[in-house]
């Protein structure tokens, strides 16, 4: 852009954009006061925190802080756990999303498209408290809706919050039926933005439904697609504390399948609350996070540039 | 554009510096007054002549830890207590009402720079140790000895329970700490099914109770472990924790010994959570605490258990009869009568970091616990409104109000000397000779003043407490299906986790302690 502009009209180009910036600067202010400022408070993760020393004046402990990250029994479990899981998420909510965000765009009726479009989304405006309680109606070992059913048929109950076995399906069902509303308007509002004459062209040409999804809606969704892929890839070591915290109950016998780096935090300093080991654990994991950005971005630059984020 | 990046970079720095020089103000204070409160004049020793009547009168910031009541008539208790205070000390007083489950938390936040906030509640709900290593609560040895001295005379067998490497950090807020752990029972249960339950009742004991408990109503439960984040252990063996939940290792008969073992390991809780066990399969306890969200209490309190677990002491009494319910609990002592570190620092009054002016609120701390009126006013409100006498020292709530819907009260804070207080029927008269003999009675344990400093094994102690989070609510709830396979599975990951480094940690700590004494 620089070299487009020339030394002498760049005042005149900064008071033509002026009012732009004007406009730009209350989200500005948010990023950094936001997004920006608190980055001073990272260098807890590496201090012994003293409330009265403060901030700056506590002590530097080094990486003493990530330790019970890493030398506990748990830290390949919570590892595995975290990443499968948020795998399975991504690339499941990719592929429901886009399918789904096309059945509705197929549906013609105004009305009985909004109606699904709401109901899809409702379940992500509920807090996992209630989610919580919503799968206990079900799983309840005493009067739960599916071990009623299962009597009907002579099978015996199962004690659904002891079987660890059922739960990698159960939260990633629970995930998919929260989030998917989601994504879904994203790929809708793409497939929205697609010029209605690509179809045109092609059912002169005689191409089916399935042919028209295929060559034309997906190609174009890809850009969309990618973007929100390397998003989300930058939270994969996150997990939905809500989810696995509230969903399973807490249940001790099912956290091998469910414990994951943030439910493990919360439950070693639970007892001692430590404010320095929980900033070393967010960092961590942003940290990975910001890796994986770059890595999967640098990846989708080299096979189409013009997908790349940055 | 490359002015843009300029102005930014340079907004960005400056922002900085900003940031950083006001952390670093903060960081001074507790510096710049720990000096003004040594500078005050202490020419002969009364407390009165310290105080300084031509300044404005300092408001000090004290909690009233609760079960999240709102207390609308909070601002006339304060202004009742003002009357008294601002004559007397030249001082106000700000109650801030907090949710006990929010405690931790709400403690942190005031200290790193929100609420203003001088007098907490040490050892409730964080370990004063912590709070001591975490720079939260300030050394108090000058400003007792300066302008607390009625104080310290009254806690002054206590404090070394407060000592943490040699200075005193909090004033005990209950001057006659002293507690058996026993149970609580609903009498008219009993009473109904006839059912007794002796003083210092076994776990097999209790067992018998609970077949006659079923046999005569199936629908009821001999008692509930909720959701098992909370270990009864301590209850039906007397054992000292060091404020750990059993994951610093334990002391098993504290009143004589001085070895620190791993609970988790011992007989004593793989017979408990054998009992247990066998609890959940007789149906003696809910088959599904574990998923079906309600605490113990609760399940008590509304009648549907025979017995919960509780301290008892004079001071529990209180507490009971503060609770409001529908039957009459009766309290059975189960462990000695103990005096321990922990049962002082349990309720204790500590000073923030962030306290602008400790010296002030060494003042309030002060004429709390020797003015009754005061006293009584932060702790039962106002005559008329919140409460109405019985006799003399005896109050009890007036008509149609509870104590939910009360316009004030106090639910875990002590605010006070007990024995100035008014006391809740229905004790009677008598109740300040019963707290008298029961002090008198306490026996200390071995390790009464020791403090357990866990900063060289913050690591295990996360780990171990994950471990424990993970397997303890299973086996205390009686729904591992073989217990001692799961107890080994427990118990190898404890050791994985460290937990024999936090247990001699411990032991080589109180070793150095007690070749001190």
């Amino acid at each position: 852009m620089e070299h487009q502009v020339m030394p002498k009209k760049k005042k005149k180009k900064w008071k033509h954009w002026l009012p732009l910036y004007l406009m730009g600067i209350p989200g500005m202010a948010y990023l950094l006061i936001n997004n920006y400022i608190p980055l001073y408070g990272l260098q807890i993760a590496f201090k012994k925190f003293n409330f009265n020393k403060g901030i700056w004046g506590s002590k530097w402990v080094g990486f003493d802080n990530f330790e019970y990250l890493f030398t506990s029994v748990q830290a390949f479990r919570i590892t595995r756990n975290t990443l499968l899981y948020n795998l399975a998420f991504i690339l499941l909510g990719m592929v429901l999303g886009v399918t789904v965000a096309i059945l509705i765009n197929e549906i013609v009726g105004e009305k009985i498209k909004k109606f699904y479009q709401t109901v899809i989304l409702l379940p992500y405006l509920m807090s996992m408290v209630i989610i919580a309680y919503l799968v206990y109606a079900y799983l309840s070992p005493t009067n739960g809706l599916f071990n009623s059913i299962l009597n009907t048929f002579g099978i015996e109950d199962i004690n659904w919050y002891g079987e660890k076995k059922y739960w990698p399906f159960i939260l990633v069902f629970v995930n998919q039926w929260k989030n998917i509303g989601f994504g879904m308007i994203f790929y809708l509002s793409s497939i929205l933005g697609i010029s209605k004459d690509y179809y045109e062209a092609a059912q002169i040409d005689g191409a089916t439904k399935w042919q028209q999804i295929r060559k034309i809606t997906i190609p174009l969704l890809a850009p969309t697609i990618i973007t929100l892929l390397i998003i989300s890839m930058g939270q994969i070591f996150r997990s939905d504390f809500g989810l696995f915290y509230q969903i399973p109950m807490r249940q001790g016998s099912l956290m091998p399948v469910t414990d994951t780096i943030d439910t493990f935090v919360y439950r070693s300093l639970m007892q001692k609350p430590n404010m320095a080991m929980s900033s070393a654990a967010g960092f961590y994991q942003s940290v990975v996070g910001f890796i994986l950005i770059v890595t999967v971005n640098a990846i989708v630059r080299k096979k189409s540039k013009e997908n790349a984020m940055f | 554009m490359k002015n843009m990046k300029k102005f930014l970079a340079l907004l960005l720095a400056l922002i900085l510096v900003v940031s950083m020089t006001a952390c670093g103000k903060s960081a001074d204070k507790s510096g710049e007054t720990g000096a003004q409160a040594t500078k005050a004049p202490s020419t002969d020793g009364q407390t009165e002549s310290l105080i300084n009547f031509d300044e404005e009168p300092y408001e000090v910031a004290i909690e009233n830890v609760t079960l999240g009541q709102e207390y609308a008539d909070t601002a006339a208790v304060e202004a009742a207590i003002n009357a008294i205070t601002v004559p007397a000390i030249n001082c106000k007083v700000k109650i801030v009402n907090y949710h006990i489950a929010d405690h931790a938390t709400k403690v942190s936040l005031a200290v790193a720079g929100g609420d203003k906030l001088d007098l907490i509640n040490t050892g409730l709900t964080t370990a004063l140790s912590t709070l001591v290593s975490d720079g939260v609560v300030i050394s108090l040895d000058e400003l007792l000895a300066e302008r607390g001295k009625e104080l310290l005379a009254k806690a002054v067998n206590l404090v070394k329970a407060t000592t943490v490497d040699g200075e005193v950090y909090a004033v005990p807020a209950s001057l006659y700490p002293s507690k058996a752990n026993g149970i609580g029972y609903n009498q008219q249960m009993a009473d109904e099914y006839g059912i007794t339950i002796p003083e210092n009742v076994t776990l097999e004991q209790l067992t018998a109770i609970g077949a006659k408990l079923k046999a005569a109503n199936p629908d009821l439960y001999l008692n509930t472990q909720g959701d098992g984040s909370l270990t009864s252990l301590n209850v039906y063996y007397d054992l000292e924790a060091f404020g750990g939940d059993l994951n610093y290792g334990v002391i098993f008969d504290p009143l004589n010994s001085t070895s620190i073992v791993n609970a988790y390991e011992s007989e004593q809780y793989k017979e408990y959570c054998k009992v247990f066990k066998n609890w959940k399969d007789l149906g003696y306890i809910p088959a599904d605490s574990l998923t079906n969200g309600q605490n113990g209490q609760d399940v008590f309190n509304a009648g549907q258990t025979l017995y919960q677990w509780i301290s008892v002491s004079p001071t529990s009494e209180q507490v009971v009869a503060g609770k409001g319910l529908s039957f009459t609990e009766t309290l059975v002592p189960i462990t000695p009568n103990e005096l321990s570190t922990a049962a002082v620092q349990e309720f204790a009054w500590g000073i923030t970091s962030s306290c602008d002016r400790p010296d002030k609120a060494m003042d309030f701390l002060n004429f709390l616990y020797t003015n009754a009126e005061v006293a009584n006013l932060l702790q039962y409100g106002i005559e008329g409104t919140h409460y109405v006498k019985v006799s003399d020292n005896i109050i009890t709530y007036p008509e149609g109000v509870n104590p939910m819907s009360i316009g004030y009260g106090r639910i875990f804070t002590q605010f006070g000397d007990t024995l100035q207080q008014f006391q809740l029927a229905p004790a009677t008269e008598s109740y300040y000779d019963d707290l008298k003999a029961f002090a008198a009675e306490a026996k200390p344990t071995k390790t009464l003043g020791y403090v357990f400093n866990t900063d060289n094994v913050a690591t295990e102690i996360a780990a171990v407490a994950s471990v424990v989070s993970e397997y303890r609510p299973v086996l205390e709830t009686g729904m591992s299906d073989n217990v001692d396979a799961t107890l080994a599975e427990f118990n190898a990951a404890l050791k994985d986790a460290g937990i024999e480094k936090i247990i001699s940690e411990n032991q080589a700590q109180l070793d150095a302690w007690l070749a001190e004494q």
